[in-house]
């Protein structure tokens, strides 16, 4: 018996020493059935990835474009994020605060006027000075997902699954953003963390996709 | 004594100014592409090309034609001739993995462009434009002409060429989000621009209310507004991806509305860069995978472009 033991035990021993693991009935049966590696989550990556991410790095808007009109490069290396130069434009975060002047809610590329705060209304031209926030159904800017760190190409190493990773993102902020925004209209006041994704200065008003409403 | 000391300048000015080729070669690099009479392909190689010869190396250039088979032949071809590296736009992104893998086994390093292949560690760099970015922003441009309502057409590039597919994966992430915008036809022109014409001839025939034609290159572009011209249809409005010299032109003779240049010379030159620091070094010091923008080109700035390359003139 006491050889038996022994023997029993040594040949529990060679596979765990070996690198083998020991797997439960549970676990067996996934592997015959193939289960995949858990794939990314565009909803976790949005809740706990890259809105905190745009809550703690935003800077008030006027801040941020008044540095970018200065110059873009210092701007983007101060206010702004890019994986890299070559590939990616730069995304800078920021906090949109006051009031709406003009709506467009008919067009899939909806869109919302902010004046913000300290500026002075243009009489001759509601637009003027003002910061667009895309408000969707349909969000033209991949912003959010370039606009976080933790989000790269390499994680996907194909750019279809990262363009659609991308889609999913903007298809969430997408049903956040028409639940906030059902009720605004021209003199809405807002508060909004949003990110501006561009090449360069932009040419007309900054374009901004809004991520958290505060 | 005069004589003499003459005789000595003389030749201490020859050797001074002998040419970069005369003194020694760094060895040779092979710059295999695609169809050379293809704008694009041809300035992939001549990107790469003037760039080795700066860098102290020959060069020798050829094509395969996107023909595997070929592309095998002409890699072992080189390789018996005793390249240093191979600079490669390859003709298919899975059957080219065993060919890559050859050449690093006998010790020639691959630094690949343009097309990618579905495995790591085999070529020293796998460089690609951002198709997607490319295709998303032309798509935007796109809307932004026709409107969001009405029929449109799509010519996509050759579809057995991944970068094909995502760019038209591109055009319906932007494209798919308005409902009122109707792709009423779809055909595969192959990436050239007769079969672009012929596709857009017969659709036309059949839709005749169409607003816009997105196209997967410049040449299918080009193609498409040939087409659309000689049916007295300039009110069609025809975009593409590639962002030639004859695209150029096109955007500023008011044809074609936009295209995205494909940084074709950066890409070579940064692969031939590469390849000289893995051949001095034996590492890069870089990802093996890494992406270009493209750049969108409008009327506005359409005179920036020469030959896939890009320069902001003040």
């Amino acid at each position: 018996m006491k050889r038996l033991g022994i023997l029993c035990a040594c040949i529990l021993m060679v596979p765990l020493l070996g690198g083998w693991k020991i797997v439960s009935k549970e676990e067996l049966v996934k592997i015959y059935e193939g289960e995949k590696l858990p794939e990314l989550s565009a909803k976790t990556y949005l809740e706990e990835g890259i809105r905190p991410y745009a809550l703690k790095t935003a800077h008030p808007a006027p801040e941020v474009l008044k540095a970018i009109d200065e110059d873009f490069d210092k701007a983007c290396k101060a206010f702004g994020f890019r994986h890299s130069e070559s590939a990616f434009p730069c995304n800078f975060w920021m906090e949109i605060k006051g009031s709406v002047v003009k709506l467009d809610t008919k067009s899939q590329s909806g869109r919302a006027w902010v004046l913000p705060e300290g500026v002075p209304p243009d009489a001759a031209d509601e637009e003027a000075g003002t910061i667009i926030l895309l408000i969707g159904p349909a969000i033209d800017s991949m912003g959010p997902r370039d606009g976080y760190p933790e989000l790269k190409y390499e994680q996907f190493n194909d750019q279809t699954k990262f363009g659609a990773f991308g889609r999913e993102i903007n298809r969430l902020l997408s049903d956040d953003i028409r639940a906030r925004v059902s009720d605004l209209e021209k003199g809405s006041m807002v508060d909004v963390i949003g990110v501006l994704s561009t090449w360069d200065k932009p040419w007309g008003n900054a374009e901004v996709v809004p991520v958290a409403f505060k | 004594m005069m004589n003499k000391l003459f005789f000595s300048l003389s030749i201490a000015a020859l050797i001074v100014s002998a040419p970069a080729s005369a003194q020694q070669s760094k060895g040779t690099i092979a710059i295999l592409v695609n169809a050379l009479d293809n704008p694009y392909y041809a300035a992939e190689a001549k990107g790469a090309e003037i760039r080795a010869k700066e860098l102290g190396y020959e060069t020798i250039t050829l094509s395969h034609n996107e023909d595997v088979n070929k592309q095998n032949e002409l890699v072992n071809l080189v390789i018996g001739r005793g390249v240093k590296g191979i600079v490669l736009d390859n003709a298919d992104s899975a059957s080219s993995v065993a060919t890559v893998r050859q050449a690093k086994e006998k010790g020639v390093p691959v630094a690949l462009i343009n097309r990618e292949i579905p495995e790591d560690g085999l070529a020293i760099v796998q460089m690609t434009h951002n198709n997607m970015q490319a295709g998303s922003e032309v798509a935007r441009l796109f809307v932004k002409e026709i409107g969001e309502e009405g029929e449109y057409v799509e010519l996509t590039c050759n579809l057995a060429d991944k970068n094909c597919v995502t760019r038209s994966e591109a055009f319906h992430q932007v494209l798919d989000n308005y409902p009122g915008l109707k792709m009423v036809a779809r055909q595969d022109a192959k990436g050239a621009l007769l079969p672009g014409q012929q596709a857009m001839d017969s659709i036309l025939q059949e839709h005749p209310n169409i607003k816009g034609v997105i196209c997967g290159n410049g040449p299918v572009a080009l193609g498409a507004i040939a087409s659309l011209l000689s049916a007295n249809r300039p009110d069609v409005k025809v975009v593409g991806i590639d962002g030639s010299n004859d695209e150029r032109d096109s955007i500023l003779s008011d044809k074609l509305k936009a295209s995205v240049m494909l940084q074709a010379q950066v890409l070579a030159i940064h692969g031939v860069d590469l390849l000289d620091k893995y051949l001095a070094t034996g590492k890069t010091d870089e990802a093996e995978r890494q992406m270009t923008r493209g750049i969108l080109i409008t009327k506005a700035n359409a005179g920036n472009v020469n030959d896939f390359y890009y320069t902001e003139k003040k």
